[in-house]
């Protein structure tokens, strides 16, 4: 078993309880030497073998005698030392088990401390079953220049399994000062400090998902996803907040009475955040000042639109038919026409156009409820021209929209204010994009477009996907520099062919299987992470994996705090330095 | 013939008991003396005791002195065999020192002693030279026997402890009659010679002779049976009968079969000793001064007989110191005198022994490269075929 | 028989071979036995020697570990029987109701007539100071001198892991009763300090050893635990 010379002794890792002076060598190669009193510490954090395993099924690995079983935990990074390369793995499952079935029908009292140590590690065991996720050749060996690479072998019989140390954690995800603003860090492995990165450009790249149980901290994953996007420019986003989360402060939850505030992107990055709402009045109650009031006329809605709210609705499928019917005649004016009949005038209507009344006049009545948002506007009373264009103007400036919903959040609002922003913008990419295509000249290429939308799973549901203009944008990848960041508790709730191309999933504890099954579909090699996934802890720890990352990894999610403001560069600055960037910002945005 | 023998203990019950009450009624003080006359004065073929003083009670056993060191020696042999390569012989005596009372450690130990000189294999005999006689080999180990125990018994009287000596078998070498009388004086010489040197240390020495035959005692109740006035055997009334064609009763028939051991169990106690005797035994003659004696004693499990020299006899203090030895030895053994067993067992030459012997010597005749023959018997007894 | 009769001494009646060997006398001067042998080989072979013990009862204990001085190299092994019988094999000793004491006083012929003879299992030999538990080329020769072992061959001994395993595979040796008294020697070498850390190890050695046998592992170290618990509290 050769030990790369490349790791130097541990700094920062906790220190294991050792209640045995002397590892045992699982070789049986033996010992003639004497113990002495001084117990010897194996410098470097050596945690068990690998005795049995395949490629397929994941390898295991003989816990060592001194090293307690409770510290190993599902997700835990470790490197299995090989005789050419160095496996980074995680920890999937652990098991308890006897040389002797006897031990176990009868099991040494509590008080026979003696026997249960001497049982440790000879008679009683612990099997800890490791998924190896990447190789990388040790210094040396050929290849070793390339990194880590996926695995195609698996380390011999007894190869050595150490703690992971900073160094590997940063070969594999790389560190946040290296590659041009490349890698935001998320979060430390467990029992780790060292900052574990994605790398955002390949996030960016692509749709991705943030799942997670009600309650495990979505938000705060998002907003940490979001903040690297802006920080690293590497994406324009528009943000759908249906919870008025992101643009301003939010609440924190923490136990007990004193909950604080956690600033949002508007506070962090200033001009480069614009935020929308829908519901002004709202927003100011919050203490904010929107940007811009979102009005949407009539006009604006297509029968696309309503297409989409069928579930919501309760609509009959002829109902869409019917309003196409409409539509055939009175373009976009259709709905505005129909919600100004009333009563029998619909059935009346109906008639007049050959639809099915029945459907027409239950389309009518659902779709009155739209007179009640306060946000839908007649055409001409739209505020400095079409609100999406307003958008499209910040977006194309760099500039992130967040659309916050204020106290409209009902879910028929969202999907429907949604639908028909997030489907106008995509067609202003489109033409963008073909326009690129066409001039190849640099100018012209679109700004990467990053749309979050939450409750993803009402969007994204097998029937929805195909009607609404999410799914098409996830189907599409970055064929038109839009792609979706889907954030959901219920992900299994979402469309396969969806999920399976989101690049990179960041998810918080999940209990349900299919939940679990819905996340890991689409991803090679995520055997065993299962019960990883079940095991997080219901805050602050989430498992990324995917396009984003070279493995799957466990991670402590990044402290969102003052060190992170600071981080940011939205901590409590000079205000002559600040003032200097925001005069630099506005002259980006608006030209001299 | 089986009713006769259903009869017979009880027959020889009666006559026991008749011969128990003539020994205590001659065995009184006043009645010894007379029978003493009277056996003087008889000529008889068979050996009489000697009287010393009366005879009709047992004498208790003394204390036996705490601290007393028993020396006994015994012997074995392997005779000169004329089949086997070399007609040498070889004599083992045991020796055994026995401390009481001290807590030292006994000594047991046995040395052989090879002869294979000429003087020693061959003798004159009637006028001719032959092979040595098995006799002459046993007299060779008796002599022995007695003069090793009188070196072992001073050697360890000299470092300060009071020894008795035993030795198994009696001190009386009658047979030596029979010997050529160059050889006889020769062991006479040497036996008087261990004597002197144990009267000289006051160092007891006493035969022990277990279930003794000898009935020199019930001789001379023969004589006090004897209806004439002297007694005398050919002219015994009861050859009379003879003439008649009838079998020989004699008057002092109801003795016969009646050995003194047997006489005296009826007498003794358990630890008691009979009185003193002494011997009439023809070769005593040739002793010097140290007349044999005898008394019989009882060991618990047997009436024994322990011959004495006179030195012994003569000395109350050693003659206790005997006594009570023997009593003590008994116990200790048993019922025989232990120090006698170990020096037995240290002397004994078993088969595998002998046989190791022969083998010794043919290797050591064969290194030698000396031609010896081994007769075919000699052969055949090595190592029988099937 | 030339000496004039009467001047031998009774040395010259003693065995010449047994007057050098120590008096059985009940207070023996315990320093001078120290480095004294004790016993003598009188049977050999690869796998075992029989020694006679130098004092009648005086025979190492059962689980000591002895070493013979022999040719080529000392041969080291472990006591696991220890018999006292009479020489001879038709005499065999009888009861006499007495105390050891009142026997020295009134038969003292027994004690000469009793021997004491230990049988010692082959561990290895010593190479210098150095241990090997494999067996020696030869056996020991007859009438070598069996010495105890000392602390620190006993330490050296006891440090190997081969030693359990030998205890173990050997056939006909009380091995349980064997490996508690090994082990309690092998306590008693070792500073109290050092003890339980040598307990621990050698306890997981046995339960390799004896994994298809967890009654027989727990029933030891329960004794060994026992044991233990006795010295600390003397």
């Amino acid at each position: 078993m050769s030990v790369g010379t490349d790791r130097p002794s541990q700094s920062g890792p906790e220190p294991e309880p050792e209640s045995e002076p002397e590892s045992e060598p699982e070789s049986g190669s033996g010992r003639g030497t004497e113990l002495s009193s001084d117990p010897l510490r194996d410098p470097r954090g050596r945690v068990g073998v690998i005795t049995k395993g395949s490629l397929v099924e994941g390898l295991e690995m003989k816990l060592d005698a001194q090293r307690n079983v409770e510290d190993m935990k599902a997700g835990k990074f470790v490197v299995i030392e090989g005789d050419k390369n160095d496996f980074f793995s995680m920890v999937t499952d652990m098991r308890l088990d006897a040389t002797n079935g006897e031990i176990l029908l009868h099991p040494p009292d509590r008080s026979d401390e003696l026997l249960r140590q001497i049982l440790a590690g000879t008679g009683t065991y612990n099997i800890v079953s490791l998924r190896p996720m990447l190789m990388m050749p040790k210094s040396g060996v050929a290849g070793f220049d390339d990194g880590p690479r996926p695995v195609k072998a698996i380390p011999s019989h007894f190869s050595v399994v150490q703690d992971a140390e900073e160094e590997d954690v940063s070969r594999i995800f790389g560190s946040e000062g290296e590659g041009d603003g490349r890698y935001f860090s998320i979060g430390s492995p467990l029992d780790m400090e060292t900052p574990v990165c994605i790398d955002m450009v390949r996030f960016a790249e692509r749709s991705n998902g943030i799942f997670g149980k009600t309650g495990t901290g979505k938000s705060f994953l998002t907003r940490l996803a979001l903040c690297g996007l802006i920080h690293y420019d590497r994406a324009v986003n528009l943000i759908f907040d249906m919870h008025n989360e992101y643009g301003w402060k939010a609440m924190k939850e923490t136990s007990g009475s004193n909950s604080s505030f956690v600033k949002g992107l508007k506070q962090l990055f200033g001009e480069r955040v614009a935020i929308f709402s829908l519901d002004p009045k709202s927003t100011r109650t919050r203490g904010i000042q929107p940007d811009h009031e979102v009005y949407i006329s009539y006009d604006q809605i297509a029968v696309e639109d309503i297409a989409p709210l069928q579930d919501e609705l309760k609509l009959n499928p002829t109902a869409v038919e019917s309003a196409y019917l409409v539509y055939a005649i009175y373009k976009d004016s259709w709905l505005r026409t129909l919600l100004s009949l009333e009563g029998p005038d619909v059935e009346e209507f109906a008639n007049e156009i050959g639809a099915h009344p029945g459907s027409l006049v239950a389309l009518h009545r659902k779709l009155k409820r739209l007179e009640n948002f306060p946000f839908m506007v007649k055409k001409g009373q739209a505020e400095a021209g079409d609100c999406v264009d307003r958008i499209m103007e910040h977006l194309d400036a760099g500039v992130n929209v967040v659309l916050e919903f204020g106290q409209q959040t009902s879910m028929l609002c969202y999907l429907l204010v949604a639908n028909i922003i997030a489907r106008r913008i995509h067609e202003m990419y489109v033409k963008k994009s073909e326009k690129f295509y066409a001039t190849q000249k640099p100018e012209d290429q679109p700004r990467q477009l990053m749309i979050t939308i939450e409750e993803a799973h009402k969007f994204l549901n097998p029937s929805a996907a195909k009607q609404t203009i999410f799914g098409t944008i996830a189907r599409e990848m970055r064929k038109y520099y839009v792609s979706l960041l889907v954030v959901d508790q219920r992900p299994s709730g979402i469309d396969d062919e969806v999920l399976s191309q989101l690049g990179t999933r960041i998810t918080a504890l999940l209990n349900d299987e299919k939940d679990i099954a819905a996340v890991l579909t689409g991803v090679s090699g995520t055997d065993g992470l299962r019960s990883v996934l079940a095991s997080l802890d219901s805050k602050q720890q989430a498992l990324v994996l995917g396009h984003a990352v070279p493995m799957p990894v466990v991670v402590r999610t990044r402290e969102y705090g003052e060190e992170f403001y600071r981080f940011l560069g939205a901590g409590d600055e000079d205000p002559q330095v600040r003032s200097a960037r925001v005069q630099k910002e506005r002259v980006a945005l608006f030209g001299e | 013939m089986v009713a006769a023998q259903a009869d017979a203990p009880a027959l020889f019950e009666e006559r026991l008991a008749q011969a128990a009450h003539l020994l205590v009624e001659w065995g009184q003080p006043d009645r010894w003396q007379p029978l003493q006359q009277m056996i003087r004065q008889a000529r008889v073929s068979w050996l009489c005791a000697d009287f010393a003083g009366p005879f009709c009670e047992g004498v208790d056993a003394p204390p036996r002195p705490q601290q007393l060191s028993v020396a006994a020696t015994d012997g074995s042999q392997i005779f000169p065999d004329r089949h086997e390569i070399f007609p040498c012989y070889l004599l083992n005596i045991g020796y055994v020192l026995l401390h009481y009372g001290s807590g030292e450690r006994a000594l047991i130990n046995s040395r052989p002693q090879l002869y294979w000189q000429e003087e020693d294999l061959y003798q004159e005999w009637g006028g001719r030279r032959t092979g040595v006689s098995r006799d002459v080999v046993g007299f060779r180990r008796s002599l022995l026997e007695l003069t090793e125990l009188a070196e072992l018994a001073a050697a360890s009287q000299a470092e300060g402890h009071p020894t008795v000596a035993l030795t198994d078998g009696t001190l009386i070498m009658w047979s030596l009659d029979g010997c050529p009388p160059d050889f006889r004086n020769d062991c006479l010489v040497q036996i008087r010679g261990a004597f002197d040197l144990l009267a000289e240390r006051r160092i007891p020495v006493a035969g022990y002779i277990s279930r003794p035959g000898g009935s020199d005692l019930v001789n001379a109740l023969r004589v006090a049976m004897c209806p004439m006035a002297i007694t005398q055997c050919d002219q015994c009334p009861g050859l009379q009968s003879a003439h008649d064609d009838r079998a020989v009763v004699r008057p002092c028939d109801p003795l016969e079969g009646i050995s003194d051991g047997v006489l005296l169990r009826r007498l003794l106690k358990p630890g008691q000793r009979s009185a003193l005797f002494g011997s009439t035994s023809q070769i005593l003659s040739d002793y010097g001064p140290h007349q044999i004696h005898f008394f019989y004693v009882h060991v618990g499990k047997e009436v024994a007989r322990v011959e004495i020299p006179a030195y012994v006899a003569e000395d109350q203090q050693l003659l206790d110191r005997v006594h009570a030895c023997v009593i003590d030895q008994a116990a200790k053994g048993k019922g025989y005198p232990v120090s006698l067993v170990e020096a037995h067992e240290r002397a004994v030459v078993r088969g595998a022994d002998r046989e190791a012997f022969y083998r010794y010597i043919e290797d050591m005749f064969v290194r030698h490269d000396i031609r010896a023959r081994v007769s075919l018997k000699g052969l055949r007894k090595r190592s029988a075929g099937i | 028989m030339n000496q004039p009769l009467g001047t031998r001494s009774l040395d010259s009646f003693r065995d010449p071979l047994r007057r050098a060997s120590v008096d059985v006398s009940i207070d023996v001067d315990e320093g001078a036995a120290a480095s004294a042998h004790v016993g003598e080989v009188i049977e050999s072979s690869t796998a075992q020697w029989v020694a006679e013990s130098v004092r009648l009862n005086g025979a190492p204990a059962f689980g000591q570990f002895v070493r013979v001085e022999t040719e080529p190299l000392p041969i080291l092994g472990v006591v696991h029987n220890t018999r006292t019988q009479s020489l001879e094999a038709n005499r065999r000793p009888s009861a006499y109701g007495k105390s050891e004491e009142e026997l020295r006083l009134e038969q003292p012929q027994i004690f000469e007539l009793l021997r004491t003879h230990f049988d010692v299992f082959v561990l290895g030999y010593l190479d210098g100071t150095h241990p090997v538990l494999a067996y020696p080329p030869q056996p020991a020769r007859i009438h070598s001198f069996v010495h105890v072992c000392s602390s620190e061959q006993t330490r050296a001994v006891t440090a190997s892991e081969q030693l359990l395993r030998s205890l173990l595979e050997a056939p006909g040796l009380p091995t349980d009763e064997l490996l508690l008294a090994t082990l309690s020697h092998a306590l008693d070498a070792r500073e109290p300090a050092l003890r339980q850390a040598y307990v621990l190890r050698t306890g997981k050695e046995l339960s390799r050893l004896l994994r298809d046998d967890y009654d027989r592992l727990s029933a030891l170290v329960g004794r060994l635990k026992d044991r233990m618990n006795l010295k600390d509290s003397q």
